[in-house]
């Protein structure tokens, strides 16, 4: 069997053995390639540094185990950034696998700022309804969430003593494996002119940048490697991440390497088989014709 | 009945979305009130859906078992699973060996969501990236323009998405255009112009169409025109 026909024969336990090695041998010795950022990601990240210290960030979490990879690292560092500013964070979830993974994120990013729940947040949980949830809320945050996750009454909280509705947030993100984004820009953020951003799934930002375009998003973060961007901007912003402080980011810029080596061998391995099925046609071809 | 199945649900769809698209245009204390009631209707509603999705769960694995049809098995798996869960969610009290009840964190239900359900779901996303690797060798063929366009975007997303792509980027030699400087190969710039300009062309049609869509839709099902939704065939 010649090189060719072996490779358009390959067996696909091969491809799977060299998908594994290349995802855990980068895991185990990082090579930390340098991450640039992208213009969507840093419109994310400019917009909650440029809110004054102190502001009401809503953060809807719409996601559940399944994209944990890609988008809880992004929870992390957007709560660590809001605790950095010292806003308000208000977080929920429109998805039911969703509110145990915010639970984990919520209660160690507050805990390392010394952060009050009630006070200086409040996670809200998961009430099912995606629209009519969303469109309560604009109404009253309250009165749609009368308990937080915690079976505690809202309406007595510090933080909504100020805050009453959606309006009263100074910034929304969702971050988003499902097709939330469109919810909460038709039902929240454009009727009550909140500025927003959102964090989804790779798969899923390319359906996005319409919003983008039109100013309805004020920036998008794709998948891992947007997390690992907003991580980089909050290492470059803010030293203490690196070294000593809060170490609450830097999950997805580990991921990358991983996620690099296995792209490149997809794309590798794709113009390998093309070249090969090319030359098997011009083989084929030539045998009919001496045929 | 004939009016409970039939009329009925054409009379309440129809005063619930007039109402509904009037607030819209009029918005006052009256108009408020009357969405907040509205929208708590349609939570309570989605509530009882959830309890009948779970009952309908129970039944189909249920009638599985009782028929014994191939991978009845595993429905054992899953009513044990879920009846787990559900007791560890629930249960007044303080299980051995955990320090938490009910669903905070230290519970037995968080260990049982954080040691089971997120590394299974994780499993089962992740495959995914195994038989991509796997089908994209084996089927992705330049056999025609479209095919090798849809191909040749593939692989600019795939490497300029990720980090080794401004590697490679950097590592090409540079030019001057009208002043500004480029990389011979600059993924990222690619990367940028085909989600800004062919990606978001082909959304904004798709998605005009499926919301002039959606608007006919509400129409019809508020005036009575499209019935389907009962469950009827007319």
């Amino acid at each position: 069997m010649d090189f060719v026909t072996l490779i358009l024969n390959l067996d696909r336990k091969i491809i799977f053995g060299c998908v594994a090695l290349l995802v855990i041998w980068p895991l185990l010795v990082p090579i930390q390639m340098p991450i640039g950022t992208t213009p969507e990601v840093r419109s994310i990240f400019a917009a909650i540094d440029a809110l004054p210290n102190g502001s009401d960030v809503m953060i809807a979490a719409d996601y559940d185990p399944s994209s944990k990879p890609e988008l809880q690292p992004f929870t992390y560092s957007l709560l660590a950034h809001c605790f950095e500013k010292d806003h308000k964070v208000h977080i929920l979830t429109l998805w039911p696998g969703g509110p145990a993974l915010i639970q984990q994120a919520i209660e160690e990013v507050g805990a390392q700022y010394g952060k009050q729940s009630g006070t200086d947040y409040c996670f809200l949980g998961y009430k099912p309804g995606n629209a009519a949830v969303v469109g309560g809320l604009t109404n009253s945050i309250t009165g749609t969430y009368p308990t937080d996750f915690y079976n505690r009454p809202t309406a007595n909280m510090p933080i909504y003593q100020r805050v009453q509705r959606v309006k009263d947030c100074d910034y929304i993100v969702d971050i988003a494996a499902g097709a939330t984004v469109e919810v909460w820009i038709a039902f929240a953020s454009a009727p009550e002119n909140v500025p927003m951003s959102a964090a989804c799934t790779a798969v899923s930002a390319a359906g996005y940048y319409p919003y983008y375009q039109a100013g309805q998003l004020d920036g998008i973060s794709g998948g891992m490697k947007g997390s690992a961007e907003y991580d980089v901007l909050l290492m470059d912003k803010y030293p203490n991440f690196k070294n000593g402080g809060p170490r609450v980011a830097g999950n997805a810029v580990k991921g990358m390497d991983a996620q690099s080596a296995v792209h490149l061998f997809i794309v590798l391995s794709i113009i390998l088989a093309n070249i090969c099925y090319f030359i098997a046609n011009k083989r084929q071809r030539e045998e009919r014709r001496n045929a | 009945m004939i009016f409970l199945k039939r009329q009925l649900p054409i009379i309440i769809a129809f005063v619930a979305g007039i109402m509904m698209w009037i607030r819209y245009y009029i918005p006052s204390e009256v108009s408020t009130n009357l969405e907040d009631g509205y929208l708590e209707w349609v939570r309570i509603i989605v509530g009882f859906a959830a309890i009948l999705g779970i009952l309908s769960l129970l039944q189909h694995h249920m009638l599985k078992i009782r028929m014994k049809r191939p991978g009845f098995a595993f429905s054992y798996v899953t009513i044990a699973a879920f009846a787990m869960m559900m007791f560890a969610g629930f249960a007044p009290f303080n299980f051995p060996g955990f320090a938490e009840k009910n669903m905070e964190t230290g519970s037995l239900f968080n260990w049982l969501y954080e040691f089971t359900f997120i590394p299974m779901q994780a499993t089962m996303f992740s495959v995914l990236a195994f038989f991509i690797a796997s089908a994209a060798f084996r089927a992705f063929r330049a056999r025609s323009m479209e095919a090798t366009l849809l191909l040749v975007a593939a692989i600019i997303m795939m490497v300029g998405r990720v980090p080794i792509g401004d590697l490679i980027s950097n590592a090409t030699p540079t030019f001057m255009l009208f002043g500004n400087e480029y990389h011979f190969i600059d993924f990222e710039e690619w990367t940028g112009w085909l989600l800004n300009v062919p990606n978001a062309a082909a959304k904004r049609g798709i998605l005009l169409g499926v919301y002039l869509s959606q608007i006919a839709i509400s129409i019809r099902i508020i005036f009575g025109i499209e019935r389907t939704y009962m469950g009827g065939g007319d």
